[in-house]
């Protein structure tokens, strides 16, 4: 295993990556805990310019955007993630068993997969959220659930591969049962393939969220997030430029760095040629 | 020489692909034995049905029907084969492909023991790991490489490894060497002579290559579509080879001398070819066979003693 | 038509595959020809760099490697300098080439006529369809099928691998190169399909007078097939000359330790089989001196330091050995 954080750190992109991406987490965690004031507290005039008081300045209420920023990075990152991460361990779960199983439960599996896909992921959320109750988060589950299929199909796909290959054989020919065959090489071999779906996920995850923000399901204000603080801002482009400049960087730069983790990831743990 | 395995009356066939299409019929109707320290070989051209006997004979490929005695016990009537696969083992052709690319050498050679001894330290199975992998000429340093990460005669050699963890009494070597390149070809054909004289080990040892089963077998099958049609001891097929297969076989085999007097362009008239299906009445090789009588398309020919020890099926006995 | 005359001269190429792990010097140094009306052979095992020294000639590379050094040239023209236009002009209608997996090698979706017409249109517009369909039936008629309107009309799937090598061959034959370059073609194939595929190749060298260069890994095809043979080892040329220089007198340590190693048909399996010790060459890290030292049994010193020379043995012979006299003389 030695070998391959190895290799993942020799990769510049990808580690740059991942710590543009913790250097961004770490500053929602916590930033708003060492500030004075809160994303909900009017704490000055409105509208103001960026000073070293309020380093983003203030906006049409006279808030902190600094602060505001860093608390809606924590709602929209910790859904993009958890979600992300509640359909790759799901989907790779379900997948394993669809392909495993074969036959009945594969292609029952596999037509529930087909009607989530056909059902657009916003629309998917907006529907969990309205029904389950509005403003408790259950959206995420939407986002989540969105997020499954393309799990199911990848590492089904992945499954069955393996277990047609002469090295699952070779585990049977030495007498070990499907569970092992599954723990020793498919889940071993499948978990890359995983690792890369997640942070596309995850980067999927993070582009709903934010456009929920931007039509204000979901989340109720005063609580920020990203896509609202866009919202906000994008009606004050020409005064105030850096209020929706400054949210949507800020998504785009996630996005960009999920998917360059994904490729550092991929390229790490994919299996070096033997003499050439 | 006391007997080891027996199989009879062995069948697999696979339904056709396309609907109305006919039945892939693999192997028809097999029966041989394996004697203790033995190697019988089993010669046959692509989509023969070599390879599937040798599965169906561990039961990995689920045969249709037919006996398989291992020391007197019928594998087909056996519910569990755990107990069984550890002396039954086999080998695969591509050794990239039949080794978990994620996985280093030493958990490869030691998943055998993992799987059917569940208490053995760690410790142990590193002592096990070292030692086969001395006995299969493989350098300790190797223990904690991928599989990429060696040659294709060393993975060979781990796979080779991995079959002995269990000590077995049987081993089915399917194609072993046709991937390697000639140097590595002669290593590993030496090898598995050295470990059977050691283990005592008997061989299924299948191969296209004529040349390298009358090497390493004793008796060799000759195998044409899912059916045995020549069966000798090893000197005796090549010399005096009856099945106009086995002896199309023997000519086309291209000699390393170019003094052969097999350079001309006319020495073996194979004839023209057509889009040719499979007949599926009378013997198979009947329509490139230059001797075929009309009986041979009737008539399936059974396997007939010719001379002691020799089998040969074929319609001109 | 002159005997001798020399088609390809191919004389100190050199090719370098840049890779994540380093540069792989996939070949060193080769030099052979291939005289017109002849079959010459390069053979050697996997890595040995014979396979790249032929699509070297007509770049097809791979677009991390480059044909550094040297010079190949093919009817009085240097073709490596060549650009990618000018060589696909040469490509299919004065050298062809056919490959190893003939089933991969056919697009599953055109039929035989569909593929045979293009090949030859797309050569020559002038030609018709309707002509293009009856030289296309003659060529597949040369390559000994029956049934040649029937195959025309087949997809690629429902041809065997000895029926798609002889489409193949008709395919690279269609535009009537002088040339055919033949990369192990008969390795995927029964022993007696490729039998009778190299009955047809050598039909063809008497009938047609064409030239072949022949790449493979066994000896008994070439000793089978070719008039001149090329010993390969780690992108270097060991030995070469006529078949029975190579079969008969071999002075090369390789090739000896080669020729011990192919199994033959008399052997009678009671004594064990002549191996080869050791491990290919790592060509990231090729060794300073012989490539073949490390695993040479008369390796000296000098082997380990000094790359040898390729010493001229007269008659077309030539080795690369230290132990090996300018003139014949073998040195112990």
């Amino acid at each position: 295993m030695k070998r391959k954080e190895q290799a993942f750190f020799h990769n510049l992109v990808a580690i740059t990556a991942l710590i543009i991406l913790v250097l961004i987490v770490l500053f929602c965690v916590l930033y708003p805990m060492f500030a004075d004031t809160t994303y909900w507290k009017i704490s000055g005039e409105r509208l103001q310019r960026p000073s070293l008081e309020h380093p983003l300045g203030t906006d049409n209420l006279g808030r902190d955007v600094m602060v505001r920023m860093a608390c809606g990075g924590r709602i929209t990152l910790s859904v993009a993630f958890c979600s992300g991460l509640v359909a790759a361990v799901t989907g790779t779960v379900i997948g394993i068993i669809s392909g495993y199983a074969g036959g009945g439960v594969d292609s029952v599996i596999m037509r529930l997969m087909d009607a989530i896909s056909s059902i657009p992921s916003l629309l998917l959320a907006i529907v969990f959220d309205y029904a389950l109750g509005m403003g408790k988060g259950y959206f995420l589950f939407g986002i989540a659930i969105a997020g499954i299929p393309p799990f199911v199909r990848l590492v089904r796909g992945g499954v069955l591969e393996i277990s047609g290959s002469a090295y699952a054989e070779a585990s049977r020919a030495l007498g070990a049962r499907s569970l092992h065959v599954i723990k020793e090489h498919v889940v071993r071999n499948i978990l890359p393939l995983a690792a890369i779906q997640t942070t596309t996920s995850m980067a999927d995850a993070l582009t709903i969220c934010t456009i929920l923000g931007y039509i204000s399901v979901g989340i109720n204000p005063p609580v920020p997030e990203w896509g609202a603080l866009f919202d906000t801002g994008k009606e004050m482009l020409r005064a105030f430029p850096h209020l929706s400049i400054v949210p949507a960087a800020a998504i785009i730069l996630c996005i960009i760095c999920l998917y360059l983790l994904g490729n550092g990831i991929r390229d790490s743990l994919s299996i070096r040629g033997g003499a050439a | 020489m006391s007997e080891l395995l027996r199989v009879e009356e062995l069948i697999k066939h696979f339904p056709a692909k396309k609907r109305g299409g006919l039945s892939v019929r693999a192997v028809n109707d097999v029966s041989f034995t394996v004697n203790e320290g033995e190697t019988l070989g089993l010669v046959g051209e692509s989509g023969c049905g070599k390879s599937t006997l040798g599965r169906s004979v561990l039961r990995l490929v689920e045969p249709d029907s037919g006996r398989i005695f291992y020391r007197g016990t019928d594998l087909m009537k056996m519910r569990d084969l755990r107990k069984v696969r550890e002396k039954l083992q086999i080998i695969f052709q591509n050794p990239s492909g039949s080794l978990d690319p994620r996985m280093l050498v030493r958990d490869i050679i030691s998943e055998g023991p993992r799987i059917h001894h569940r208490n053995v330290s760690r410790q142990e199975l590193q002592e096990l790991t070292g030692r086969l992998m001395r006995e299969v000429g493989l350098s300790a340093e190797y223990a904690e490489c991928y599989p990429s990460e060696l040659s294709g005669g060393q993975q060979q050699r781990v796979s080779i490894a991995r079959a002995l963890a269990l000590d077995p009494e049987f081993i089915v070597c399917d194609e072993v060497v046709s991937a390697l390149d000639l140097s590595y070809q002669s290593q590993i054909i030496n090898l598995l002579e050295a470990l059977q004289t050691e283990r005592g080990l008997s061989y299924l040892f299948i191969s296209h290559d004529l040349a390298v089963v009358r090497h390493i077998s004793r008796r060799i099958a000759v195998m044409y579509a899912g059916r045995f049609v020549e069966v000798a001891e090893a000197g005796e097929l090549v010399k005096h080879a009856f099945h106009p297969y086995t002896r199309l076989l023997l000519r086309s085999i291209p000699i390393p001398d170019p003094q052969c007097g097999r350079r001309g362009t006319a020495a073996i008239s194979a004839g023209s070819v057509g889009i040719g299906q499979a007949p599926q009445t009378g013997c198979a090789f009947a329509d490139r066979c230059k001797w075929a009588r009309a009986s041979c398309r009737e008539e399936e020919p059974p396997l007939r003693e010719i001379a002691p020890g020799h089998f040969a099926a074929c319609g001109l006995v | 038509m002159n005997e001798h005359e020399i088609l390809l001269e191919v004389r100190g190429l050199k090719v370098s595959f840049h890779t994540p792990r380093g540069i792989v010097q996939a070949v060193g140094d080769a030099s052979f020809q291939v005289r017109r009306g002849e079959v010459t052979g390069i053979v050697g095992e996997s890595g040995s760099g014979k396979s790249v020294s032929a699509y070297a000639i007509l770049g097809l590379l791979a677009g991390n490697g480059k044909a550094e050094a040297g010079s190949a040239v093919f009817r009085g023209r240097d073709l490596l300098p060549l650009g990618e236009k000018e060589l696909r002009r040469i490509r299919g209608s004065e050298i062809s080439m056919i490959f190893q997996d003939p089933m991969t090698a056919l697009d599953p979706a055109f039929t035989i006529g569909k593929f045979l017409t293009e090949v030859l249109r797309s050569h020559d517009r002038t030609v018709s369809r309707r002509e293009a369909w009856r030289r296309s039936i003659q060529m597949l008629t040369a390559m000994g099928i029956r049934t040649p309107e029937d195959v025309m009309r087949c997809y690629p799937e429902a041809l065997s691998g000895g029926m798609c090598q002889r489409v193949m061959i008709a395919a690279a034959l269609l535009c009537g190169p002088q040339l055919l370059i033949a990369d192990e073609p008969t390795t995927a194939l029964d022993v007696t399909i490729q039998e009778e595929i190299l009955s047809l190749l050598l039909q063809l060298k008497e009938k047609q007078g064409m030239s072949i260069l022949f790449i493979t890994h066994d000896f008994g095809v070439v000793a089978r097939l070719c008039d001149r043979v090329a010993v390969m080892y780690g992108g270097y040329i060991m030995e070469s000359g006529s078949v029975e220089q190579i079969f008969h007198s071999a002075v090369h340590p390789y090739t000896q330790a080669l020729l011990r190693a192919v199994p033959r048909l008399e052997d009678d399996g009671d004594e064990p089989m002549e191996a080869l010790a050791g491990d290919p060459v790592d060509l990231i890290h090729p060794p300073q001196g012989c490539v073949f030292a490390p695993r040479c049994p008369q390796c000296s010193e000098e082997c380990l330091l000094k790359r040898p020379l390729t010493a001229d043995l007269g008659d077309g012979h030539t080795a690369a050995c230290h132990f090996v006299r300018e003139g014949g003389g073998i040195h112990v």
